[in-house]
Formats: C-alpha cells, sequence, structure tokens
C-alpha cells in the first residue's frame, strides 16, 4: 500500500515561538480510514491546520503524495480535499455555486462535474435546495454542502474535521457509506472525530493524540494489546490510555 | 439583576456606539470623500440659481418637494443597540426597559431630526422660490416637519411591538399618506379648515398605538433583527471607504443577474471571476453603488454646459467609482476556500482588475451616452470618451497593480 499522506516530527502551532503540537508521526495509506481522536484542545485540529498547509511546521515535515506544501502549494493543496468542523460557505453563493466553483478550482471539466453533481445531490437529498442560500440553511445542511463539495473534487486523500455533529441520521450515513466508497476506490481518509462507537466501526487505524503528542497508534487490535485489554473497546482503551497519561 | 439601572446601560451603548461612529467618520473624512463633496458642493453652489430658474414653470415643484419630505418622515429606522445576547440578559428586566428604550429613542429623534433640517435647509430655496403668497410663513416650513418627524418616529416605534408584518407596513403607509397630505398642505398654504381634520387623524393614531401597546410586549427577535440590519447598513457604507472589519455582508439574490456571470467559461483560470462577478451582483450592494455613481455621474455631465466641470465631474465619478469598488477586493480577503483551494493567490488579484476595467470602461460609456443625446458629436466627446477609457485602463491595470505590490 502506498503512503498518500506523510507526517514526520511535526512541531508545531499558531505562533513560532509556542508549540501546540510536539514530534507528531503518522502515515495515512491509500484505501484506509485513519481516525485521529483526542480530547479538547490535545491538538487534533492544529495538527489538520498544518497539513492543510494553513500553519508553518516549526519542525518536521508533510508530504502529501510525496510533495511538501512549500514545494508546490497549488499542486498539493489539489490532492486533498477538506470538510471543515464548522461549514464555512460564502453568503453570496448558492449550493449550486459553490459546487460549481469547487468544480472550476480544481479544475474539473464542466462535463466531469455535471456527472459527479447530480448523485452527490441526490445522496445528500439536497437537490431541492440547490438554487438557495446556505444562510438560509440549517446547521446539518451547511455541513452536507461541505460534504458534497469535498466529495465533488475525488481527491487523493480527505481530510475531514469531526463531520457527524449536526446531521441527521441519514447524513451519518450518506456520509460514512461515501467514505468506505471512496477508500474501496483507493482513497485515503483522515477523520477526526469525538464518536468513538462510529470511528471504532468504521476505521481501519487510530491516531490517539494526547496533549499535543502521539499517544498511541494502530489499528483495534494492536491497541488492545498495548493496553493489555483483549477484548477492550476503542472507548475503554481511550479512556484508559489518556488518564494514565493524566495521572 | 434587581439593580440593574437599564437607562444607565442605554446611555453606555449610545456612547461606545458614537465613539466608534466618530472613528469611521474621520477615517472617511480623510480617504478622499471629504475632497469629493467639497468639490460637489462648490460645483453645486455655482449652479444652484441657474438650476432653480432652469426649473420650467410648470413643474410641480411643491408636489415633488412634499414627495420628497415624506419620504423623509416615513421611514423612521429605529437604532436600539440591543445585541443578541440581550435575550437572556434583559428580558428579565423587561418592565424597565421603557426606560433604556426612552434614551435611545432621544438619539433617534435628534440624529433624524438633523438629517431632515439639512435637506430643508438645502431645499428651501427652491421652496422659497415657488412659495405661494399666503403662505403660513418661512418659519412652519422648518418647525412642522421636524415635529412629524418626532411623532413618526413615536408613531413607527410603538407598532413595531406588532407580531405581523403585514400590519406593520399599512401602518407605515397610513403614516406615509398622510404625512404627505400634511405636507403638501403645509407647503401649498391650504385653508387651515383643514387643520382640525390632520389632528383628528393623529388622535385616531394615537388610539390605535395606545392599545398595540398595552396588548403586546416588546417584540425582542424583530428589534435585535433591525439593529443587527442598521448596523450592518452602517458598516457596509464605511467598508466602501476602509476596511470595517466586523462587517456581517448583506446578500441580494438578483436571479435575474445570474446570466451575467453564466457566459464565463468552465474553466480553472476563471474561478475568481466567478466568484467576483457573483458577489459584484449580489453582496453589500456593490452593484447598486456602482449604478448610482454612473446614473447621477451620467445626468451632471449631461446638464453641464461648462467643459471644465464636465471633464472633472467625468473623470471625478470613474475614480470615485474605482475607489468604492476597492471593498470588493476586501470582501475575499481573508477568506478560508481561497487559502486551502488550489487556486494561485495571483489569480485572484488579476480577476478583480480583469472586473475592475469591464466595470469602469463601462461606466465610462454609461456616462458618456447622454451627451450624444444633447450633442452632435464632436472632437471634444471623443477626447473625453478616450479620456475615460484610458482612465479605466490606467486605474485597473496600471494603478492596482502597484497598489497590490505595495500592500504585499
Amino acid at each position: 500500500m502506498r503512503s498518500l499522506l506523510q507526517v514526520k516530527g511535526l512541531t508545531g502551532g499558531y505562533t513560532a515561538h509556542k508549540a501546540v503540537i510536539h514530534n507528531v508521526s503518522f502515515d495515512i495509506h491509500e484505501r484506509e480510514i485513519v481516525a485521529l481522536i483526542g480530547l479538547n484542545g490535545a491538538g487534533k485540529s492544529t495538527t489538520i491546520k498544518h497539513i492543510l498547509g494553513l500553519l508553518k511546521p516549526h519542525q518536521g515535515t508533510i508530504q502529501i503524495g510525496g510533495i511538501t506544501f512549500a514545494e508546490d502549494p497549488q499542486k498539493y493543496r489539489s490532492l486533498y480535499s477538506y470538510i471543515p468542523e464548522t461549514p464555512i460557505y460564502y453568503e453570496e453563493l448558492t449550493l449550486w455555486e459553490h459546487l460549481e466553483w469547487t468544480a472550476m478550482a480544481y479544475g474539473l471539466s464542466e462535463k466531469t462535474f455535471r456527472q459527479r453533481v447530480e448523485p452527490l445531490l441526490k445522496e445528500f437529498r439536497m437537490e431541492r435546495k440547490k438554487h438557495r442560500f446556505p444562510t438560509q440553511f440549517s446547521k446539518g445542511m451547511k455541513q452536507k454542502l461541505m460534504i458534497m463539495m469535498a466529495f465533488l473534487v475525488q481527491p487523493r486523500i480527505y481530510i475531514v474535521d469531526e463531520p457527524l455533529l449536526g446531521l441527521d441520521p441519514i447524513g451519518i450515513r450518506s456520509l460514512l457509506e461515501w467514505l468506505v466508497q471512496c477508500k474501496e476506490d483507493g482513497a485515503g481518509v483522515l477523520m477526526s472525530t469525538h464518536i468513538l462507537a462510529t470511528a471504532e466501526r468504521y476505521c481501519d487505524r487510530f491516531i490517539i493524540l494526547h496533549e499535543g503528542r502521539v499517544k498511541a497508534q494502530g489499528t483495534l487490535e494492536e491497541l488492545r494489546a498495548l493496553s493489555g485489554q483483549t477484548h477492550a473497546s476503542l472507548d475503554d482503551i481511550y479512556l484508559q490510555l489518556t488518564e494514565d497519561a493524566s495521572v | 439583576m434587581n439593580k440593574m439601572d437599564v437607562a444607565q446601560l442605554a446611555r453606555q451603548r449610545l456612547q461606545s456606539w458614537l465613539a466608534e461612529a466618530i472613528y469611521y467618520w474621520r477615517l472617511i473624512g480623510s480617504s478622499g470623500l471629504l475632497f469629493t463633496v467639497v468639490v460637489l458642493l462648490i460645483v453645486g453652489m455655482m449652479y444652484y440659481e441657474d438650476l432653480i430658474e432652469w426649473i420650467p414653470e410648470q413643474t410641480p415643484v411643491i408636489f415633488i418637494l412634499s414627495l420628497i419630505y415624506t419620504y423623509l418622515l416615513t421611514r423612521t429606522p429605529q437604532r436600539t443597540f440591543l445585541k443578541e445576547a440581550d435575550l437572556l440578559f434583559l428580558t428579565p428586566v423587561e418592565e424597565k426597559m421603557d426606560r433604556y428604550f426612552q434614551v435611545v429613542f432621544r438619539y433617534n429623534v435628534l440624529l433624524q431630526s438633523c438629517g431632515l433640517f439639512i435637506v430643508l435647509f438645502l431645499l428651501a430655496p427652491v421652496y422659497i422660490d415657488r412659495m405661494p403668497e399666503e403662505s403660513h410663513g418661512l418659519w412652519t416650513y422648518y418647525l412642522v416637519p421636524l415635529i412629524l418627524k418626532g411623532w413618526n418616529l413615536q408613531s413607527g416605534w410603538s407598532v413595531l411591538k406588532l407580531h405581523n408584518d403585514r400590519l406593520i407596513r399599512y401602518h407605515a403607509l397610513l403614516r406615509g399618506g398622510f404625512n404627505f397630505l400634511f405636507v403638501y398642505w403645509l407647503l401649498a398654504a391650504g385653508r387651515f379648515v383643514f387643520l382640525p381634520f390632520f389632528v383628528l387623524i393623529i388622535v385616531l393614531f394615537y388610539v390605535y398605538e395606545r392599545r398595540v401597546n398595552a396588548q403586546h410586549a416588546y417584540n425582542w427577535l424583530r428589534l435585535i433583527e433591525l439593529e443587527r440590519h442598521l448596523q450592518s447598513r452602517f458598516y457596509s457604507f464605511c467598508n466602501a471607504f476602509v476596511d470595517v472589519p466586523h462587517l456581517q455582508s448583506k446578500v441580494r439574490k438578483r436571479r435575474w443577474l445570474t446570466w451575467l456571470s453564466g457566459w464565463l467559461p468552465f474553466d480553472r483560470s476563471q474561478a475568481y471571476r466567478y466568484v467576483y462577478t457573483k458577489t459584484f451582483f449580489r453582496a453589500n450592494d456593490y452593484l447598486g453603488i456602482y449604478l448610482r455613481l454612473s446614473i447621477i455621474g451620467a445626468l451632471l455631465v449631461y446638464l453641464l454646459d461648462d467643459p471644465w466641470s464636465r471633464w472633472l465631474i467625468y473623470l471625478l465619478f470613474l475614480f470615485l467609482a474605482g475607489t468604492q469598488l476597492r471593498a470588493l477586493w476586501r470582501h475575499h480577503q481573508q477568506r478560508f476556500w481561497t487559502a486551502v483551494y488550489p487556486v494561485a493567490e495571483e489569480e485572484g488579484k488579476r480577476a478583480f482588475m480583469w472586473l475592475n476595467g469591464r466595470l469602469l470602461g463601462m461606466q465610462a460609456i454609461i456616462m458618456f451616452i447622454p451627451l450624444l443625446v444633447k450633442e452632435p458629436l464632436g472632437g471634444e466627446h471623443v477626447m473625453l470618451l478616450a479620456a475615460g477609457l484610458l482612465f479605466a485602463y490606467g486605474y485597473s491595470d496600471v494603478w492596482l497593480k502597484k497598489w497590490f505590490e505595495r500592500k504585499k
């Protein structure tokens, strides 16, 4: 399996002299969904902002498809798509125009755009809302817009930040099934979440971030072995690992 | 909470609002607006008397003046300085809120009376020129509208408690009708017999509003929404001159304008043009400002005979549009998706320069067309148009480029 995203020895934060995350390393490969889990303030969002290229690493490197952000920002950005935790949208564009604009920005042809957009609108049940402005949407519908914008691009890797909050049950199912489909088509997914039951069911590997450092990572089996509890759920393992650390 | 002095709170909020407003007005004053206003005032004063004489005899001047004053009287924007969090913190002291609203009400009356007075003052020469001989006296020309302004604000305020939008609109409509009759009667020096009739109507309004007042509580959601709207209108006005950080943008759908950006090719290089064009047509009334400048500019260029004033106004209005449009550039600075999507920042600058050039070029033509109706085409006209187009090009493709480089 080829590695899509490589984070090596990443230390960084919002200002140049104060690091929030320390020496974080992990890989995301083709055909896998990896969960990034941790308490509030553990450094998940900071890690993600570094991966997006919005923050500059103090130390360490991040590569997507073998290149770093500094080497070719535009190429680097075109390899991922991102679903933010809180919906971010343009007040002056309709749902449809957000999608159209996304397609343009990623250099999709009009034909490809039309082929991809209809199934997405159908799956997320937004066909009748397509000429509305997101300002009029509920949180869940705004979240669906973010999700559709990301899936439209079909990049090599998806960076997904806590996507489940605010979505209705059907929306959650659609999102997860679609992510699994992307995975089977060869993409990699990094998903930050607090909902461990869902993570346990859908993710192949887990990265537990605690106070800015990787506390543990691996498959559920590997984590069980590490914690010495052979039948434990992700919940139990997670609580044990993080509580140990804070003692 | 019992000890809470809401009147004091209102005064505090009013003060901090005034400090902020003064701050922005000072920035606006130093941004070239002041210069423009002074130039316009001088040009205006030079032509004002000619203009009054030029008004044809049969023009219903008093009718038109009454319409203008009716508009100014009937619109009663009510600032309240309420914040969203007040839903939680001030609703418990609702029965004391009358004192809060009294303070802000006085501010509204004062501010809007000043505005009305300025218009009355500026239009006074027009009225004096047509004043009927049996007029009630010039002092009534000033005094009565100012009293009416206060009454309108009070009347408009008390029906804001209603939950039915349509009732509020009808109320404003009736008020407008009444204002018009009253002002027209005043300016045309109508007979005194009608005065009791007007008083009676005011009493009827009063009876109705008292009932509304007694039956309804404050409509907090409406007041907060209204405050948000009025505040963001002020900010977007300021944003045309200076950078306003916490601006909530106002979007109009304008579906009928969608075709205007529909012809952009579906291509990566067009992504920013797409965003800027849509933003121009929909957000913060950029389109409205642009059209107003174009139309007023065209009108002035058409009316002015002196070639010097004409050239000055023609170029001045292009320059003004250019400065106003710079807000459109700031509109998409610091936006998240433009930082994450794989489109180079340079593309954004190029797209803005492209749109800017097209718009100013269009404006140069719009302001030029009326001249063709007025006079046969001559060498001077061609030069004027050429200068306008040259300005559009120079501003968008040369000056803006430098501006971007300086900003780096």
